[in-house]
């Protein structure tokens, strides 16, 4: 359990906001995300937990050890961190080999080729630090990082710096170290996608507090019905394999007596699947369709319709027999057509489900 | 071609200028650190203090200095309370006196780099656990190099080409306060132009040969600062 304590007031006198005021308990196992947008103080309070930045009246507790109370401070460079900034932030006066073995304190020849492994780092040792690509720098950062065999990992956002495509390249290296590191990550994110992907636990800021913390699935699906993300709505789900078909190459999500069909051949029986759903994917039926090429069709009830009046189209959300959620967008004619009402009994009929966890 | 008196000269002028810049980085570094990174109300006053050598008349500032190592002066009183007598026109005096008059020329290079390296590299450093005397060996002092060689050179340079502080507080002793300079100036007072041509060339040629490698330094200092700002 990380228990953290802080409260930083923006230096300005004439602003009266707070910059961080959190009182809270994390978890000290898997991906917990902080969420929020810029200025929500996710930055400040990683780097009060990193020592950077410093709250005199802070408390901080990791696991069994007193990092910080009012009588006592470790200095940054005493608390067993790994730090990935936003920027990659090698050192430019060492080459590649150099920037990772600063700091390096993983003696074990083994771990440490498993970990240059992970993240692919051997093909670019000999190459000078400038002629990396933003996302071959950031990986070396992580792997600077977790060389130097941190107790926890602190992650600011490490792939705002990055363009979309160099995003969804370094993405997998972030779940392996998720699985591989055996250490709990504290992840600083903006984006919903990259939170959805991965976090056990998410923790939301706005304006310095904390105003949720808890299981992602549900958080984020409240969020984008709160902020009503027209661009590209989308829900998830999270549910246990309950049966795997590698001829068909599809895993079966329990979703109440139901079942969600996957494509995937990684998973196994047992295993938490997490997915998303976006609402373009999902059309409503009236009746069970049985001579349909769409294979998840479950039965749901109407919760909310809303009427998005720039384009035609409405939204409307549903609820399975067992609280999962899910969105549809669907066009205002079809509604009128369909005659929904809200508390309305009808089948979902899902195009596509997208494995996130 | 040179006397030897000159020669005296101008070994006694490496050797002032070797210990003054030794000096000056000793001091200078952490001025500079101060100034890039305190907060302090008095920052304004002291960045003053340090560059009025670029400003005031070597004699005004030699007279001051001339006061206050009288031994009713404060550089005087100490002088004097560890048994080192009086400082005014001994080698000593010089070299606090040098150091007084090139400190803007140290102060000023290393307080750039630092400025343009930025806190990232000393945080990042932090992050993987070193600790503050490695942060400045490992990080700060090689990607700053550009900006402490600049300012050796130039504390060398401007000790070297330094006259009128000379003059009010060490006089032309030779073998002990007597610099090129001041040599030079002696030459030409007797009316020896010949030794005072060649002595005069020696320095031009010195002076610019180091202020080219400073500017040489200075490009390729920019180019790595550019690299490695994070945006």
């Amino acid at each position: 359990m990380i228990r953290a304590k802080f409260h930083i007031e923006f230096p300005s006198p004439s602003s009266s906001s707070v910059a961080l005021s959190v009182d809270t308990q994390l978890p000290a196992k898997g991906v917990t995300a902080l969420f929020g947008r810029s200025g929500a103080g996710k930055t400040t309070f990683l780097r009060c937990i990193a020592g950077l930045q410093h709250d005199p009246c802070g408390e901080l507790v990791v696991g069994d050890q007193l990092w910080q109370n009012k009588d006592m401070s470790l200095p940054c460079h005493k608390r067993n961190i790994g730090y990935v900034f936003q920027e990659p932030r090698l050192f430019p006066h060492l080459d590649v080999e150099s920037n990772l073995r600063f700091g390096q304190r993983m003696s074990d020849k083994a771990r440490e080729d498993e970990l240059l492994a992970l993240l692919d780092i051997r093909p670019l040792l000999d190459r000078p630090i400038q002629g990396l690509s933003g996302g071959e720098q950031q990986r070396v950062a992580i792997g600077r990082a977790l060389l130097t065999q941190p107790n926890i990992l602190l992650m600011d956002e490490p792939l705002s710096s990055l363009d979309a495509s160099r995003k969804s390249e370094l993405l997998p290296y972030l779940e392996r170290i998720k699985d591989e590191a055996g250490i709990p990550i504290l992840y600083v994110s903006h984006s919903l996608q990259e939170v959805g992907r991965l976090a056990d636990y998410l923790v939301v800021l706005e304006r310095g507090r904390q105003v949720a913390a808890g299981n992602p699935v549900a958080i984020i699906n409240d969020y984008q019905r709160r902020k009503d993300y027209a661009d590209a709505p989308s829900t998830l789900l999270e549910a246990s394999i309950e049966s795997t078909d590698t001829r068909a190459q599809l895993a079966s999500l329990a979703i109440g007596d139901k079942i969600l069909h996957l494509r995937n051949e990684q998973l196994v029986q047992g295993d938490i699947a997490r997915v998303q759903i976006y609402a373009k994917d999902v059309s409503i039926a009236l009746s069970e369709a049985t001579d349909s090429s769409i294979l998840n069709i479950l039965p749901v009830t109407v919760d909310a319709i809303v009427h998005n009046n720039v384009n035609g189209t409405a939204t409307v959300r549903l609820a399975t027999a067992d609280d999962h959620e899910l969105v549809s967008l669907i066009t205002m004619k079809s509604l009128q057509r369909l005659q929904l009402t809200v508390g309305a009994q009808v089948w979902a009929q899902i195009k596509s489900v997208a494995l996130v966890q | 071609m040179l006397a030897e008196g000159d020669v005296q000269a101008l070994l006694l002028t490496l050797k002032l200028a070797s210990i003054s810049t030794a000096l000056l980085l000793f001091v200078g570094t952490p001025l500079a650190w101060w100034l890039t990174y305190s907060s302090s109300k008095l920052r304004a006053l002291v960045s003053a203090v340090v560059a009025l050598p670029l400003v005031l008349p070597p004699t005004v500032l030699g007279f001051y200095l001339l006061l206050a190592m009288s031994p009713d002066g404060p550089f005087g009183a100490i002088s004097e309370a560890v048994g080192a007598g009086s400082l005014a026109f001994t080698f000593w005096g010089l070299v606090l006196g040098s150091v007084v008059y090139s400190l803007p020329f140290v102060v000023q290079p290393i307080h750039n780099a630092l400025t343009a390296m930025g806190k990232w590299p000393m945080e990042t450093a932090s992050t993987l656990g070193a600790n503050a005397w490695q942060r400045f060996y490992k990080v700060v002092l090689p990607m700053c190099k550009p900006g402490f060689i600049t300012a050796a050179a130039l504390g060398f340079a401007h000790t070297v080409g330094e006259f009128g502080v000379v003059l009010m507080i060490g006089g032309n002793i030779p073998g002990e306060t007597k610099v090129a300079s001041v040599q030079i100036y002696e030459h030409v007072e007797t009316l020896q132009y010949a030794q005072a041509h060649s002595l005069s060339l020696l320095m031009l040629l010195f002076a610019l040969l180091t202020l080219t490698l400073v500017y040489s330094l200075n490009g390729s200092a920019a180019r790595l600062v550019r690299f490695s700002a994070p945006s």
